[in-house]
């Protein structure tokens, strides 16, 4: 049993409505990686009825959005740390919603966060059962759900 | 004056959980803050809140730990759960642990109106 790509467009609208307050609006298709010269990955992994992996990926501006937005900052005040923190709780909140809709008992680990120009993210044996482009004013960010093979 | 510990490994979540007490009308409550369940402890002690709004899934000491470890201190410090999952099996763990409530991310104020407002009164 997987999820559909309308519940991920679903959880995502909700924190972006909730937990941000930034408008969203689900994209035709995913954009190609690199999404940005310089982007972000958060990560969490499930494990146990359903085994996987949420992966939330972003451009380094809309990061930076998501991160004043958290924390009630003015434009161009959050540091690194506070940005990983931001984007890595938008994973949880994500991986924690998608969790839900699989089946259970599942235990959901702590995010992960990668940072930087030109990287590649890689989770041997899995495979992406959704992958959903969204975008914030113009800035990418791609859900990725990864399916380890039972 | 009310004081609410809230208990999150994310700074922005505490952050966005402060804001969120003061959208639900709780602008008045003294708010404490701590990142895991080893500092929820420690804060406790030290400040004596009056409740405890909790992540569930933190490094260090979880959530559901936290509780237990207070019940098994006796202490019946009121905690809520705000936390990022929620199925049956967490639930009826909350629920038979002694939480009052489970508020599943993302929220919004009317949800925490809702859950509080019946153990903030006076």
């Amino acid at each position: 049993m997987d999820i559909s790509d309308d519940d991920i467009r679903d959880i995502v609208s909700n924190i972006f409505s909730s937990l941000l307050d930034l408008p969203v609006e689900a994209t035709a298709s995913a954009p190609e990686r690199p999404i940005h010269s310089h982007a972000y990955t958060s990560s969490v992994q499930i494990t146990g009825a359903w085994e996987g992996a949420v992966s939330v990926e972003c451009s380094e501006p809309l990061a930076r959005t998501m991160t004043e937005a958290m924390f009630g900052m003015e434009k161009g005040e959050a540091a690194k740390e506070e940005i990983l923190d931001a984007v890595g709780e938008v994973a949880n909140v994500a991986g924690g919603n998608v969790k839900a809709l699989l089946p259970s008992p599942a235990v959901l680990s702590i995010p992960s966060v990668t940072e930087g120009v030109d990287y590649v993210v890689k989770m041997p044996g899995t495979t992406a059962v959704n992958h959903v482009g969204f975008s914030c004013d113009g800035e990418p960010l791609v859900v990725t759900v990864l399916r380890r093979a039972s | 004056m009310k004081k609410i510990l809230i208990v999150d490994d994310s700074k922005a979540m505490r952050m966005i959980v402060a804001r969120t007490l003061r959208q639900a009308g709780f602008d008045g409550v003294e708010v404490v803050e701590a990142g895991n369940g080893v500092e929820a402890l420690q804060v406790i002690e030290g400040a004596r809140p009056d409740l405890v709004l909790s992540d569930w899934n933190m490094p260090e000491m979880n959530g559901i730990e936290l509780l237990k470890t207070l019940r098994a201190n006796n202490s019946a410090l009121p905690l809520g759960f705000v936390t990022s999952e929620s199925t049956p099996e967490m639930q009826a763990l909350a629920a038979e642990s002694g939480a009052l409530f489970l508020i599943v991310k993302p929220f919004t104020a009317d949800t925490f109106e809702g859950a509080l407002r019946p153990h903030l009164a006076a």
